[in-house]
């Protein structure tokens, strides 16, 4: 992240938004195997849009999902999960789309998407997978209990959240390893030595990748700014949630590291300790089914 | 075992360096600035610094000064280390005398590239090396399976260069191995092992700039010669003058400008020289910056007397004139007396035709050049 005391401390020059962004782009591809920047299936893409785009009907998003069998059957067996309750089956695309919700199964598909993406990051996919999932479905919690921000809003920056650290993996484990060991030997926090050794962190890259994949910018500011969300303007409010989503994803046992992230964010939504401890077992009922649901 | 000195301000750079240096089994000291690094360079005398460009204290470029500076540590290879937004300036320090450069964030691969330039491949004999492990500058080495060839050549450099000869391939890596030569001048067919294969067992061992000895006029011979690495091609059968021409702007291209200071800029009866060279427009360019911010240092030492001596020009041409105007101009401003040593009349002669170079001092000899001075 680029702050006026992150620059201080490094003895770097700020740098503008644009710059910064095609730094980032240049390192990443640089470093990858390939020359290029990691990618979300065009499925997911279309979604992404498709979740932006006023227009959108069900009979768009079908074709949409038409064209990816997995994604088709996926649907299909949201809509038919004891969750969402109905009566008979949902057998069409169109009727498991009315049943989730335009959104939501916009939603699903990019997580399904986007599960593909961090399989590839070799030892630490399933922990990383497990970590955006859980704070995915707990910002849609935070949202729907403190009603600050829209509750269809919250999921997507909540499972792009730490991107920035898959395609980290992605481009050098061995990279991902040292800064991990220095951060557990108490050499200063991850995000410092990320930007020690890329020249930005995580949340920075995450934000970037998101945005090339289409997120509104706002949800990207809120990944950029996850772990300070007072930096993040207009998007504090989204920034805060992810960030009190981290620290639940780390109440029910899908913490990114073995400390607990601050909980400031938790006060701040104005929240109490019954309530958190009730946020914590609804997020863990739906964290599981995702999970389930997305296996 | 080799020892390597990482210089960095970053502990995360250090420990990521330390991990990419694990397969060369070597001794590893780390220093946290460019002070700290100069000091650590002359206690551990190290075969090879990594070292960082922005630092605390002593930033790597200073760092680089006072290392070349000192004549205890002034041959260590060098790998400067830089940020993605620094390369553009590093690729300038290269030029100036580096071994190499990495950009970071750096992968093993890369790493290993460059290092293994200067320390031989990951798990080799070079990797804990035997003999030379810096280049020498005044070295080169003719690689040729005809023996007339090769005393031709000697015969073209040995005034100016020291030089080594090798009839194969294998011989040349063991010649290579031992007196690290800037300049290996290769054949490109030879029995055995050919100009291509021995070039590429030469850039695993070190960084050299190596000229392809071909054919003249085999187009094919010489694309596929560039391809694979050579700097450029000595047509065969070649003169001379253009052979030690082309082997000392191979040579200059790696060198430091300490190196080109030394060779071009003396002291005679405590009066400074500047030998001006006889080779291509393309090293009056290099040296002329050079040869300027050294006029200003004798300026500020309070020098009021040069000799420009160009005994070594076979012939005048516009470029060397125009590097002597230049130079006595700037001379003339800075307040410092000039005087042409040129033992050659006929130079001379052509010399006092231009309008701006009529007027200059001339003398045969340098003690003559001193006494015009007086």
């Amino acid at each position: 992240m680029e702050t006026a005391q992150n620059h201080e401390a490094l003895g770097t020059e700020p740098i503008c938004h644009d710059d910064l962004q095609a730094r980032v782009r240049s390192t990443l591809a640089r470093l990858s195997q390939t020359g290029a920047l990691p990618a979300l299936p065009a499925a997911a893409s279309a979604a992404l849009g498709m979740a932006r785009d006023p227009e959108a009907d069900v009979d768009k998003l079908c074709r949409v999902i038409q064209t990816d069998i997995g994604l088709s059957a996926r649907v299909l067996k949201v809509a038919n999960s004891a969750a969402l309750g109905r009566r008979n089956p949902a057998r069409k695309l169109q009727e498991a789309i009315i049943t989730v919700g335009l959104r939501k199964t916009c939603d699903i598909m990019v997580a399904a998407c986007a599960k593909r993406l961090y399989e590839g990051a070799s030892t630490r996919a399933e922990e990383l997978w497990n970590h955006s999932l859980a704070v995915a479905v707990a910002a849609e919690q935070l949202a729907r209990t403190t009603r600050r921000i829209e509750v269809g809003s919250a999921f997507l920056p909540g499972l792009f959240h730490d991107v920035g650290r898959v395609a980290f993996l992605l481009a050098d484990e061995t990279a991902a390893e040292v800064i991990e060991g220095l951060v557990a030997n108490g050499e200063e926090d991850k995000s410092y030595l990320e930007r020690e050794w890329y020249g930005f962190d995580h949340s920075e890259a995450g934000a970037i990748l998101a945005e090339d994949w289409g997120l509104a910018l706002e949800l990207c500011d809120a990944i950029r700014w996850h772990h300070q969300p007072s930096e993040a303007g207009a998007a504090q409010e989204l920034a805060m949630i992810l960030n009190a989503a981290d620290y639940l994803a780390y109440r029910i046992g899908c913490g990114s590291s073995e400390e607990p992230p601050a909980s400031v964010s938790i006060a701040h939504l104005g929240l109490s300790a019954d309530d958190e401890a009730a946020l914590v077992e609804r997020v863990r009922v739906a964290w599981e089914e995702q999970r389930d649901l997305l296996s | 075992m080799s020892t390597v000195l990482t210089v960095d301000d970053s502990k995360v750079v250090r420990s990521m360096v330390t991990r990419h240096l694990q397969p060369y089994g070597c001794t590893i000291v780390e220093a946290t600035n460019g002070q700290e690094g100069v000091e650590m360079a002359r206690t551990h005398k190290p075969d090879l610094v990594l070292l960082d460009v922005t630092m605390p204290v002593m930033d790597g470029l200073q760092a680089l000064a006072e290392l070349r500076k000192d004549e205890a540590t002034r041959k260590i290879p060098v790998i400067m280390l830089t940020a993605e937004s620094g390369r553009d300036l590093v690729v300038e320090i290269a030029k100036l005398g580096v071994n190499g450069y990495i950009v970071k964030p750096f992968q093993q691969d890369t790493f290993e590239k460059e290092v293994t330039k200067v320390l031989g491949a990951p798990g080799t004999a070079a990797g804990a090396p035997q003999g030379a492990t810096t280049v020498d500058p005044r070295a080169v080495l003719i690689v040729d399976d005809s023996e007339k060839v090769l005393a031709m050549a000697k015969a073209a450099l040995e005034q100016s260069l020291t030089v080594l000869t090798a009839t194969s391939g294998k011989d040349a890596l063991a010649q290579y191995a031992k007196a690290r030569p800037a300049v290996v001048v290769i054949d490109l067919v030879m029995p055995d092992m050919d100009g291509f294969a021995t070039l590429a067992e030469i850039q695993k061992l070190g960084k050299s700039n190596c000229l392809a000895l071909a054919v003249r006029g085999d187009a094919t011979l010489h694309e596929r010669a560039k391809k694979a690495g050579y700097t450029a091609i000595v047509d065969k059968p070649f003169q001379a003058g253009e052979l030690l021409e082309q082997v000392l702007q191979a040579g200059s291209a790696g060198a430091s400008p300490e190196d080109v200071l030394k060779e071009y800029v003396s002291e005679d009866g405590g009066c400074p020289v500047f030998n001006l060279p006889n080779p291509s427009s393309k090293m009056l360019a290099k040296l002329l910056p050079i040869f300027g911010k050294k006029l200003r240092a004798l300026a500020e030492d309070g020098n009021d007397k040069l000799i420009l001596d160009v005994a070594q020009l076979s012939d005048v041409t516009s470029e060397q004139v125009a590097m002597l105007v230049r130079l006595l101009t700037e001379a003339g401003t800075l307040g410092i007396r000039t005087a042409i040593c040129a033992p050659d009349q006929q130079i001379v002669t052509k010399l006092q035709q231009i309008a701006e170079t009529r007027e200059a001092r001339y003398a045969a000899t340098r003690d003559a050049a001193r006494q015009c001075l007086q």
